[in-house]
């Protein structure tokens, strides 16, 4: 079986937490990820042998999409939870389904089931001993934001302070393992009927990492922990991060000062002018540069709901479930990475190890770099310029899907630092994309 | 002496008490009666006055809880505003809650109870009259409030719906999972499945649908000439 049969996700979070080793089995050796994946192209693995395909074949082919997403999607629904949630995670972030089951999927984001009084009630009873509305002076029964397996409310402190309540669907910590288990059922059965799904090995290798990444992204004390650490080290005064309340939090209630400020889609509602796009991209990629090269953590969940913008021209950043300490010394080949010379991105591939390492530059630049050339050429458009303006930022480039096969034998050991670097650099530039801006890209990556 | 009416309360939950103390420890059948009274302070013979069986003990522990679940329920803030399936909900889980503790002595005493055929008889219902009546008052809620349709039979309804929750506390003492999220996840599935059978009115449709098959087959069966009745009639000249 070639390598395409497997490739690992940005989620080997607590794997790489610890610092452990990196995998090394056949099939995590030749795993791929996130923007990775889309740099050689498995994007469109689902797609495979489909090039060649008329018009209304494709239109058919993509009605047969929606209907096998809508399966999906009924049978992730009657599980409800985690189930859903694993269903959100395969199609938004590794971007391995066909384009139609994603929109089933996403679809499915706002409908999930959200907690109810009675729910809320027995999570408070079960940590605190106490009904939200014993322990807070008041307490907000409609949630106002969603989060990974639950949802957040309003609610005020007894001193007074107004807070964010991030409350856990209930038994949902205990019952990933089982859940999993059971999407890992059903995608199997439809992937067996269908040959729009990736291979099974794939969707196999892809459920391990995401049940991974639950199991840290369900653990609010850790998360608490996080975010103080971000608190602390934080050196830019416009960029707020919110504080815990750890009296009130527990590991399936986490308390935070409710930050102020609108999610990226309402502030673009209300028109906002150049100047403020500008401003709050340099921000936020100055934000960016700082994690990586002052701070050596990624915040690295880029959903957008994560950065408020506020009207004291600062940003709010949220939700630290998911971060990653890098590597010494890996943001400094990031600045050999994102340029368009063959040879420094042949240096960089060969020293995060993410090319087989008996791969000579020759080969490499006839046959592999042709291959990621276009997304290289996206990627690294804004530092070609000491100032970039996002309005000019094509959308991400995803078709080279030929000669599949071929590069991805050429990729050896997946650094889990670039995953997380690929994932947050992609939410990044997207999100500036949408913004328009216009910032100054120069001297933000950096090789000291 | 004259004993209040709130001492004969509190001296029974204390027969109660130390009966499923004993009984966790020592199993149902190897505590007595007499030990029981032992324990709990009281004289061999006052026991009788309260429960004249140790199978009464095992129902009035049910009973309390029962009660104990309900008057919890009374001290939530804005439970009237709740919606039936939120109710539910908390009765469920405040149910369990109280089992939680005893959850050994349940589990033996549950099946002895539930599957027993005095369970089919008269002596259970002080148990479940407690929670009938609580479901029936939920359901007049939801009924009044049009947040399900009415339809025939629904006086059965409080029924089913408390053989729902014992069936849902036989799952739990089954249940082995971490924090108990199998019947979590029982729990949620079969509430949503319950709320959408009675918020859809399918319950209404079926009723018609059958009745309409029931008055077509009457018409059939009573036909003169090739009915049903006159097979019968036929079958019986013939003998």
């Amino acid at each position: 079986m070639d390598l395409c049969g497997k490739f690992l996700t940005s989620a080997s979070v607590g794997k790489l937490m610890n610092d452990k080793k990196i995998p090394t089995s056949k099939w995590q050796r030749g795993a791929i990820t996130g923007m990775t994946t889309a740099r050689i192209g498995l994007k469109h693995l689902g797609h495979l042998g489909s090039t060649a395909l008329s018009r209304e074949k494709v239109q058919k082919q993509a009605l047969h999409e929606a209907e096998i997403g809508k399966i999906l999607i009924n049978a992730f629904m009657q599980l409800r939870g985690t189930a859903l949630k694993v269903a959100q995670m395969m199609s938004m972030e590794l971007d391995m389904l066909p384009d139609a089951i994603r929109r089933e999927l996403a679809k499915a984001c706002s409908q999930v089931t959200p907690l109810n009084r009675a729910h809320i009630r027995k999570v408070f009873l079960n940590e605190f001993g106490q009904a939200p509305e014993q322990v807070f002076k008041s307490f907000e029964a409609d949630a106002f934001a969603a989060a990974s397996l639950g949802q957040v409310h309003r609610a005020v402190l007894k001193s007074g302070e107004i807070v964010a309540v991030k409350i856990q669907y209930p038994g949902i910590a205990a019952s990933i393992r089982n859940d999993v288990q059971l999407v890992r059922g059903i995608m199997k059965t439809v992937s067996k009927g269908t040959s729009y799904l990736p291979d099974w090995e794939i969707i196999d290798s892809v459920l391990n990492d995401v049940q991974a990444q639950l199991e840290q992204e369900v653990n609010y004390v850790q998360e608490a922990a996080n975010t103080d650490w971000f608190r602390q080290k934080n050196q830019m005064p416009s960029i707020h991060i919110p504080l815990v309340y750890e009296d009130y939090s527990s590991e399936k209630i986490l308390v935070t000062q409710l930050m102020p400020g609108k999610h990226i889609d309402a502030w673009l509602e209300d028109e906002p002018e150049q100047e403020a796009r500008n401003h709050y991209g340099q921000l936020l990629m100055n934000m960016f540069s700082h994690h990586l090269y002052d701070l050596g953590v990624l915040h690295a969940d880029p959903h957008p709901g994560n950065f408020l913008f506020n009207p004291e021209q600062g940003i709010s950043l949220l939700d630290f479930g998911c971060i990653q300490k890098l590597k010494p010394g890996f943001p400094q080949t990031l600045v050999k990475l994102c340029t368009r010379d063959p040879e420094k991105i042949f240096y960089a591939y060969q020293t995060q190890g993410i090319i087989r390492q008996d791969l000579s530059f020759e080969e490499f630049e006839h046959g592999f770099f042709p291959l990621i050339e276009p997304i290289q050429n996206w990627m690294s458009m804004p530092f070609q310029t000491a100032e970039f303006d996002f309005a000019l930022l094509p959308p991400m480039p995803q078709k080279h899907t030929q000669n599949m096969k071929y590069a991805v034998k050429q990729v050896g050991e997946v650094r889990q630092d670039q995953v997380f670097f690929d994932r947050s650099f992609l939410g990044l530039l997207s999100l500036l994309r949408r913004m328009k801006a216009k910032i100054v890209t120069q001297g933000l990556l950096r090789d000291n | 002496m004259k004993i209040s009416k709130q001492d004969k309360a509190q001296t029974r939950r204390k027969i109660v008490k130390t009966a499923v103390e004993l009984m966790s420890e020592k199993g149902f059948n190897t505590v007595s009666m007499r030990s029981i009274a032992r324990s709990a302070e009281i004289g061999d013979a006052t026991i009788y006055k309260y429960f004249p069986s140790k199978e009464k003990i095992l129902i009035a522990y049910y009973e309390i809880c029962a009660e104990d679940t309900v008057a919890s329920l009374a001290t939530i803030d804005g439970f009237s505003e709740y919606e039936l399936h939120e109710k539910l909900q908390v009765l469920l889980d405040t149910y369990l809650g109280l089992l939680l503790p005893d959850r050994e002595f349940v589990s033996e005493s549950f099946q002895l109870i539930f599957q027993s055929p005095m369970f089919l008889f008269g002596d259970v219902n002080p148990l479940r009259q407690q929670l009938l009546n609580t479901l029936g008052e939920f359901l007049d809620d939801a009924w009044e409030k049009e947040e399900i349709p009415e339809f025939p039979f629904q006086n059965v309804l409080p029924d089913i719906l408390c053989e729902y929750l014992i069936g849902v506390v036989y799952f739990w003492i089954k249940d082995e999972s971490e924090e108990f999220h199998e019947t979590t996840q029982l729990i949620d599935l079969s509430l949503g499945l319950i709320m959408s059978l009675l918020k859809s009115g399918i319950i209404n449709r079926t009723t018609d649908f059958f009745g309409f098959m029931l008055k077509s087959q009457m018409f059939r069966i009573l036909n003169p000439d090739n009915g049903f009745m006159r097979q019968i009639l036929n079958f019986s000249q013939r003998r």
